[in-house]
């Protein structure tokens, strides 16, 4: 029966890094006043996953923090337990600790232990504090006998040496003898097995008698195949620690019994209540009575008294194996139609489409020249593979897009710590959540967006008393919106805050030695903010200026072929517009001739293209050229000398000049002339050879023949130079 | 036994002609044999850098061993070939002046490169090998394509 299960970690990283999320975003959502039962259910249900996993895998640390979170979730969606802001946050902190022992999991390393312990002692606290609140006002709980019982902290615990046959023959279906280990770890504490071989011995330590024990195995094994030795009874090992009736082992006991004995396959479990509230089965509830009689431990019990009556049949262990099957299926509607699939694999598509495209393209461009009459089928099946081709390209892209929630989900949460920590009444606005973009950029995007918003929340939004003062709603708004637009996809962080302050920056920028007017435009001046060192020198705070300057946000977001925009008005709050191309691995870009070479430059840094009047380009003695456009002189880079090739036009007047603009420099490009615009896919040079100044990679053209792609923020820099 | 070990011992190299030499360089090393097209140049290579190339989707560098070693008349035309070859993980085209043979060379036929004026340094050749009184100059191709002085690599690799 032993399984190698770490095979199985990656997935178990996976879904619980996305219950861990699914349960954050659903405890925001929340509405602690009337909370909603489904939601409820659902923030149960992923911490039940966690929990269920972690304890399969191993990971005791998790399963013991999970446990005590669902507990007190357990009391909640059962109302039982009134849910209090002080309980979100726990869970909120429960879910840090989780996601941080998840990672030490994973990584392989230890995590802090006292984060666990401390979350565990404040759910139970408020576990506690919670169910003795509701004991008070709840009255007619079911054996209520029990609750006196209670008041006994220390539990009588017997060790038992239990040994029983492992075959097929007795656990047919994989997964029952864990389910059965399962059981016993819910009851009790299994202090020492063996697992290996057709025999299985184990220790347990519990509280139930030999009796109730028999019960439980007599769903898997005959009597007459197990046998029990009661090794003697134990003392509670830290009696004296305050509360040692939340002490683990009888904690857990406890807690457990709040939504019944059975409850090994808990998804399960959760699932059925789900779909017939908590009536329970006539053959577990009965025994279930029985062990409550025995231990007296109606405490936690359920507000539903047990029915035998209950016309529900009792599938739990009878058609067990199936179930177990379903398990994930009921769990997660959606798992039955994704399956995961590794990054390289979708890269590997996207690859050969992208040759299939230039394939067929180049294809293309063979048939023009071929007379259409005679050719007809020949151009037909051309035109028809061509359509073919970019739908093929198209679908897949598409795997590798995802919903910008994936970054936006994280935003509540910030939002809500942060505004916390600053006294501010801050709401964030989520608009376009839905738009898809490149799984890369979604992991690019990520951290100048978070740094935006923080910039927004600190400096932007103001304190309530301060917004009444003007006028404003006392709470803030913050929204983060996601549209398509053209080929781009266009991110905004908006706020109603104070907007910038065109004088502090100026007077700012001036201290700082950066060349401003007062003549210049507001556009520029917002501009200012993105230099290097600009804004969090001004503005150290513990929420930002943590060494992310708005420079790197800008660099970051230029890196991957995007473009920052800030838009501010006084008093009224600012927006900052990001826009990036959609995918990575595909470039708009413009080709451009000079002598006999074509180059593409990437059309997002492109503001316009004019041919110069001769007078308009000046020299400048020993610093090369300039060119006067609407006010501004901009230094002309001549591409042909960059490269070093030979060029057919000498002067920009008789080529074009190509304005570009990259970390917030201008250039004019000399060049010979423009081709045409279009989608390239990118290629890296640096695969065979190496990397090239002035050249971010290379893509293949329509004709088969090989084009350079120009890396302007190189040439900008050039230009400085 | 012998006759095994001589086969173990022997490799075949594929031959080919720069100026007067010839040269054999390990046919494992080779992917495919082609004409000459047309290079997109680079920015700023050196002059025997001629440029990359398309080949089936992947971009690949085009090295003219003809101009690296200053041999003679440089042209261009439908016989001008290109052996591709993968070294060091990657796809790099060499330009040369033709391709002669594929050739087994056993450990008897070779001889240790005496110190003399090739082209070619010493470091980057194997061995002489003698095959019906030709001698062929058994070049590490890998060894010299990686070299610093190719300029084809951000690093030294090997």
């Amino acid at each position: 029966m032993s399984i190698d299960m770490s095979q199985f970690y990656q997935v178990f990283f996976e879904e619980s890094a996305e219950h861990l999320a699914s349960m954050e975003s659903l405890l925001l959502a929340l509405d602690l006043d009337a909370p909603d039962p489904d939601q409820l259910n659902a923030i149960f249900r992923s911490a039940h996953s966690i929990k269920g996993g972690s304890g399969t895998f191993g990971f005791t640390d998790m399963t013991e923090v999970t446990h005590v979170l669902e507990t007190l979730l357990d009391g909640i969606r059962k109302n039982e337990i009134a849910i209090t802001p002080e309980m979100v946050d726990a869970f909120l902190q429960a879910g840090d600790v989780l996601s941080g022992l998840l990672e030490a999991h994973q990584n392989g390393t230890i995590a802090d232990p006292h984060a666990s312990e401390e979350i565990r002692a404040r759910l139970e606290a408020l576990t506690a504090e919670g169910s003795a609140r509701s004991t008070g006002d709840t009255p007619g709980l079911p054996l209520a006998g029990g609750i006196g019982e209670t008041a006994f902290p220390i539990m009588a615990q017997h060790r038992y040496r239990i040994c029983f046959p492992c075959n097929a023959g007795i656990f047919p279906k994989e997964g029952q003898l864990e389910n059965l280990l399962e059981d016993l770890r819910n009851i009790g504490r299994i202090d020492a097995q063996n697992l290996e071989g057709r025999q299985v011995e184990l220790d347990l330590i519990t509280q139930l008698s030999a009796d109730a024990l028999r019960e439980i195995f007599s769903f898997f094994l005959d009597a007459n195949q197990i046998t029990f030795t009661e090794m003697g009874s134990v003392e509670e090992e830290d009696a004296d620690s305050g509360y040692g009736f939340f002490d683990d082992a009888v904690a857990d006991t406890a807690a457990e019994e709040g939504y019944g004995f059975f409850v090994e396959p808990e998804q399960i479990k959760a699932d059925v209540e789900q779909a017939q509230g908590y009536g329970f089965f006539t053959e577990p509830a009965e025994i279930k009575a029985d062990v409550e009689k025995a231990q007296g431990y109606g405490f936690f019990d359920e507000p539903a008294p047990v029915s035998p009556a209950d016309e529900t049949p009792k599938r739990r262990y009878t058609d067990n194996a199936p179930e177990t099957g379903q398990r994930r299926a009921s769990d997660k509607p959606a798992a039955e139609t994704s399956i995961r699939v590794s990054v390289e694999k979708v890269d590997q598509m996207i690859n050969l489409v992208g040759e299939l495209v230039i394939t067929q393209s180049m294809l293309a461009e063979t048939a023009s020249h071929l007379d259409a009459a005679l050719h007809e089928r020949l151009i037909n099946g051309l035109v028809q593979l061509e359509r073919n081709t970019r739908e093929l390209q198209e679908s897949v892209m598409s795997v590798r897009m995802m919903p910008i929630n994936f970054v936006f989900s994280r935003f509540p949460r910030l939002v809500r710590d942060l505004a916390g920590k600053l006294d501010k009444k801050v709401q964030l606005r989520l608009v376009g959540e839905g738009t898809e973009l490149d799984k890369g950029l979604i992991e690019k995007i990520s951290d100048p967006l978070t740094h935006l918003v923080r910039n927004s929340l600190d400096h932007g939004i103001e304190m309530p008393d301060e917004r009444i003062a003007k006028g404003k709603d006392a709470m803030g708004t913050i929204t983060l919106r996601a549209a398509h637009q053209g080929g781009n996809i266009v991110i905004e962080v908006t706020d109603d805050g104070a907007g910038l302050n065109r004088e502090k920056i100026l007077s700012k920028a001036r201290e700082k030695g950066l060349p401003v007017t007062d003549a210049m435009s507001d556009a520029e001046v917002w501009q200012l903010i993105f230099a290097p060192g600009f804004s969090t020198a001004a503005v150290i705070t513990d929420v930002s200026g943590r060494g992310v300057g708005m420079d790197v946000v800008k660099k970051n977001i230029e890196g991957i072929g995007g473009r920052v925009e800030i838009a501010s008005r006084h008093g009224q709050g600012s927006t900052i517009t990001i826009r990036l191309p959609l995918t990575l691995a595909i470039l708009d870009g413009l080709s451009v001739a000079v002598g006999e070479e074509i180059y593409i430059v990437p059309l997002s840094f492109i503001s316009e293209s004019l041919q110069p009047a001769q007078d308009a380009v000046r020299e400048i003695s020993g610093q090369g050229k300039v060119v006067h456009v609407r006010g501004e002189y901009l230094p002309v880079i001549a591409l042909h000398q960059v490269f070093n090739i030979v060029p057919r036009m000498r002067e920009p007047s008789e080529g074009i000049l190509v304005l570009l603009e990259a970390e917030g420099k201008k250039i004019a490009l000399f060049v010979d002339n423009l081709v045409s615009q279009h989608q390239v896919v990118i290629k890296s040079l640096e695969t065979n050879y190496r990397k090239v100044a002035g050249v971010s990679g290379a893509t293949i053209m329509g004709d088969g023949r090989v084009a350079m792609i120009i890396d302007v923020a190189a040439l900008v820099k050039l230009a400085q130079q | 036994m012998t006759a095994e070990l001589q086969v173990a011992s022997s490799r075949e190299l594929l031959t080919f002609t720069l100026g007067q030499e010839e040269y054999g360089i390990d046919i494992l090393k080779v992917q495919e044999i082609r004409g000459y097209d047309a290079v997109t140049k680079i920015a700023n290579a050196p002059e025997f850098i001629k440029g990359v190339i398309n080949l089936r989707g992947i971009i690949v560098p085009i090295v003219d061993l003809r101009i690296k070693f200053h041999l003679g008349n440089v042209e261009y035309n439908q016989f001008t070939v290109v052996i591709i070859l993968n070294v060091a993980n990657r796809v790099v085209g060499i330009v040369v002046d033709g391709v002669s043979d594929v050739i087994a060379l056993t450990e008897e036929q070779m001889r240790a490169a005496p110190e003399f004026s090739s082209s070619l340094e010493t470091q980057y050749i194997q061995g002489l090998g003698t095959v019906d009184e030709r001698m062929i100059i058994v070049m590490d191709i890998e060894k010299l394509l990686s070299s610093r002085d190719m300029e084809l690599f951000d690093e030294v690799a090997s």
